[in-house]
């Protein structure tokens, strides 16, 4: 088990001086205590009594088993973060309502550290049905924003974008400080509140915030010709090709079981001897090249970051102006991610189940792709541009409309979702008139 | 005999109808190959030299097909006459121009005059700086020559001047090879006036400024090998293996593709483009012709799958490594590390990408030039990493990854792929200077090659 790191311990402080309690809150207070520490797949029923000072035969008098309890900590944290949002949104104005929910989220990070990092982090690297329970929780949280809007006049100015992306992203923002131990989180409030304000429009003219598929455009030129893919068993008998590219072959074929498993059954019930037998090799060639599923899992992930990328830098580079480049862009990732279903959950759902390396590699492939916003400061001159965070805070919610679309079986529409995403990439730099117009004339020449 | 050429783009061409004296033998057959020049100048300078054939040349000309053939051997013996003539007719024009600037100004002094060039003989421009490079390996020569010829001028000029003046610090025939390519992309779009590029230019040479006894990458004179790039694919791209294995009808299908573009850019490495033929490929890839036709319209579309599996592959490995370090410096250098390792385990997919995409027509060297300016993507980073009063202009990318790819080339043609990595610290340079200046680049290329010293070491040990 790795060392404990002492931010961590003082996050989860305050959390550890209210242990008391009934012995049902003992065990959600030390689930929440174990998975902050030691992560979902750590967070085993003896760390979690352990952390509640209660014993195996209590726990399971309470709970089915550890997913049970997982959940039951998930909906506690949840009850908090969806009481404070609710009672922000309701002491504003409804034209404040997005605002002060991103302030609450905020302040809920700052006040709540332990309980934050849980819901907004942790949860993350549960299976299926805490990422439901997330995402619906998510949703919840947007449904009480939604709800002031309502009473919004149609002149009343509001952020147009769909509230479930963007609390979504300021959680998964927040998830990512919380896991450094950052504190000063409310120091955010000013550029995220401006970022959301770049998308304000009268509610009238809204068309952005509601996900309305257009048709599929056509397919991008920029996308491989074939797609990624293992190369071939090599047969029986003694190989006739020089020792390195049987390793790499092997190799190969290890990413690619890995990433179908991963994509199958979730990481949490993927394990070596089914990687192995799914790449048609013995398990022990999977340790001569591996420590553990993790490494396996990190460089199928690399892998297609590298791909993805590729094929965006493509894109980007046929446009002529920056919006036209991020159009471009956004249509090659989108309709590749749509076309690789395996490895679009493996980067957009699993990675945060693969460990504390994984969710890293996760952070800094979305920092990686704010490199093609940067040309948005000098294509818009005219305006100073949004600060510096709202191009993570795009990333992130463009990485949040994929997720909840990869996760959205049996059909995700993600490449027919273009317009929406080109829209949330620009607006913040040319303004919501001008980007809608250009994604009008876009839409128009197909 | 060489006759002396005057605007080889057609403009005297029709002054050359109407004399009223008849002309003496020589005399006649002067004009007519002259007219043959001109001929070929103005087709290839129009619409590109993969259109040109002699049938066309005659009737421009309004020659006959045995008074062509009394002079030259055949097209390319036509194109590179006329190359060759053209070039000195520039070269002139670049002497008086560098000769009126101060000597320190030489290389600004050399791209103003090609561009003035560019701007009063669009067809003869786009034939010198674009087209040149599509007519086969010894019209690449005399192109390289040229452009070689220039830079010695802007070099001479720096002879003359104390060792304290301020100077650019890159090699000055990699400049003109630069912006040569920039202005030939420019002219095949079509675009006029580019007058208006010249002061964009000239801050981006004057941002590599140094004094000139501090001069370190006028020359290309080779680097150390950088370490291995632990992100770097282990082995090189390669045809896909015989599996005994039974495969897919789709499986089967993109093994084959897979193996005709690898073959195509063997075949055009080893013979040239405009050599290599369908059924060398096929044979090569050991497939049946119909394979070939079942997947692509001709050579060309084959080649431009030569570029697009190159592009990604090395794009894919450049990223993978530019995101995996720190500061944006780190990260070019990473980034450049990762990219020449690729080219140099590479060489036929260079070779093919690189240098013989020009010979195969318009869509080819688009393909390319869009390809290279997508690497560009790594330096928008530049701009937020240290916020300059003087941001390099948009046009200093553009100029940037043409000199990247002007180094690359050279030295491809030069000594094959084999010590591109070695040119590393160069292209690093080219990159970093405009944006954090000469001196700052400087130090940071010393810390990155020791750091790849001891990198080397630790891995020796």
């Amino acid at each position: 088990m790795a060392p404990r790191p002492t931010t961590k311990q003082s996050i989860n402080a305050a959390l550890q001086e209210r242990r008391e309690g009934t012995q049902r809150e003992r065990l959600l207070a030390g689930m929440i205590l174990a998975a902050n520490r030691y992560g979902y797949a750590g967070a085993t029923v003896s760390a979690v009594i352990g952390e509640a000072g209660v014993s195996s035969v209590t726990f399971y008098e309470i709970f089915d088993d550890k997913d049970d309890c997982f959940l039951a900590a998930a909906a506690l944290a949840h009850e908090r973060l969806l009481a404070s949002v609710a009672a922000a949104v309701e002491a504003h104005s409804p034209e404040r309502a997005a605002a002060a929910s991103i302030e609450a989220l905020l302040a809920f990070a700052a006040e709540e550290p332990a309980l934050a990092r849980f819901s907004m982090n942790e949860i993350l690297a549960g299976r299926s049905r805490a990422l439901d329970a997330r995402d619906a929780g998510i949703d919840e949280l947007a449904q009480t924003v939604e709800r002031a809007f309502e009473r919004v006049p149609s002149l009343g100015v509001i952020p147009e974008l769909p509230v479930g992306v963007m609390l979504g992203a300021v959680c998964r923002l927040l998830a990512a400080r919380l896991r450094r131990g950052e504190r000063g989180l409310r120091a955010m409030s000013g550029d995220l509140l401006g970022w959301s304000k770049s998308y304000a429009r009268p509610a009238g003219k809204h068309r952005w915030r509601a996900f309305t598929p257009a048709s599929s455009p056509a397919r991008s030129p920029h996308l491989p010709a074939t797609a990624l893919r293992p190369p071939p068993a090599l047969g029986p008998g003694r190989p006739r090709i020089p020792a390195d590219e049987v390793a790499e072959n092997q190799r190969q074929r290890i990413l690619f079981a890995t990433a179908k498993v991963v994509a199958q059954r979730g990481f949490n019930a993927t394990t070596i001897g089914e990687i192995a037998k799914l790449a048609g090799l013995d398990a022990r060639v999977f340790s001569r090249l591996f420590a553990d599923p993790q490494e396996a899992f990190a460089a199928i992930h690399q892998l297609g970051f590298q791909e993805l990328v590729a094929s965006c830098a493509g894109a980007y580079s046929a446009g002529s102006i920056w919006p036209e480049r991020v159009w471009e862009a956004l249509r090659a990732v989108t309709q590749s991610v749509q076309g690789d279903p395996t490895l679009a959950r493996v980067a957009f759902v699993e990675a945060h189940a693969a460990g504390a390396g994984a969710i890293q590699r996760v952070e800094d492939t979305r920092t990686a792709f704010t490199i093609f916003l940067y040309e948005g400061y000098r294509h818009a001159q005219q305006h100073a541009g949004p600060p510096r965070l709202a191009l993570e805070a795009i990333v992130t919610a463009v990485f949040e409309v994929i997720y909840r679309q990869v996760r959205a079986a049996p059909a995700p529409e993600i490449d027919r979702l273009l317009p929406h995403l080109t829209h949330l990439c620009l607006t913040p730099f040319i303004g919501p008139d001008e980007s809608e117009r250009f994604i009008e004339e876009k839409l128009r020449r197909r | 005999m060489r006759v002396s050429f005057g605007p080889l783009d057609g403009q005297n061409l029709r002054n050359t109808g109407g004399d009223a004296a008849a002309p003496t033998a020589p005399a006649l057959a002067d004009k007519r190959r002259h007219a043959l020049l001109c001929a070929m100048v103005e087709l290839a300078g129009q619409r590109g030299y993969a259109s040109v054939t002699v049938a066309r040349v005659l009737a421009r000309a309004n020659v006959s097909r045995s008074a062509f053939y009394k002079h030259f051997a055949g097209r390319d013996d036509c194109f590179l006459a006329a190359l060759t003539a053209l070039q000195q007719t520039l070269l002139a024009q670049l002497e008086q121009a560098v000769a009126s600037q101060a000597p320190e100004h030489a290389a600004r002094a050399a791209v103003g005059a090609l561009l003035a060039f560019a701007d009063s003989r669009p067809a003869a421009a786009r034939f010198l700086m674009s087209e040149a490079l599509a007519g086969g390996r010894a019209a690449l020569d005399a192109r390289d020559q040229g452009v070689d010829e220039i830079g010695r001028l802007v070099a001479d000029r720096y002879q003359r001047i104390p060792t304290t003046t301020i100077v650019p610090d890159l090699p000055p025939a990699i400049v003109i090879g630069a912006v040569q390519r920039l202005l030939g992309a420019r002219l095949r779009r079509g675009v006029r006036e580019h007058g208006a590029l010249l002061d964009d230019l000239v801050g981006w040479i004057d941002s590599y400024g140094m004094p000139l006894q501090e001069l370190r990458w006028s020359t290309r004179a080779l680097g150390p090998k950088p370490a291995r790039s632990p992100l770097q694919p282990r082995v090189p791209l390669a045809a896909p293996a015989r599996t005994r294995v039974q495969l897919s009808a789709t499986r089967r299908a993109e093994d084959q593709r897979q193996r005709i573009v690898l073959a195509t850019a063997e075949v055009v490495r080893r013979e040239g483009y405009r050599a290599a033929t369908v059924a060398r490929i096929v044979e090569l890839a050991g497939l049946h012709r119909r394979a070939f036709y079942e997947l692509f319209a001709d050579k060309e579309q084959a080649l431009m799958a030569v570029q697009e599996l190159s592009f990604r592959r090395a794009m894919a490995a450049t990223a993978g490594a530019f995101f995996s370090a720190g500061s944006w410096p780190e990260r070019v250098w990473r980034a450049g590390r990762t990219f020449t390792r690729f080219l140099e385990q590479n060489p036929t997919l260079a070779r093919a990408s690189l240098i013989e995409s020009h010979a195969a027509g318009h869509a080819a060297v688009k393909g390319l030039e869009d390809r290279n300016l997508a690497f560009t993507i790594f330096l928008q980073e530049g701009y937020q990493h240290e916020p300059r009063l003087n941001e390099p202009p948009e046009l200093a990318l553009v100029a940037i990854a043409a000199t990247n790819l002007e180094t690359v080339y050279r030295q491809t043609r030069s000594c094959g792929n084999a010590a591109i990595t070695r040119l590393l610290p160069h292209l690093t340079y080219i990159c970093l200077g405009p944006f954090l200046g000469s001196a700052k680049a400087n130090s940071l290329i010393d810390s990155q090659l020791e750091g790849e010293d001891e990198f080397a070491q630790r891995i020796k040990a």
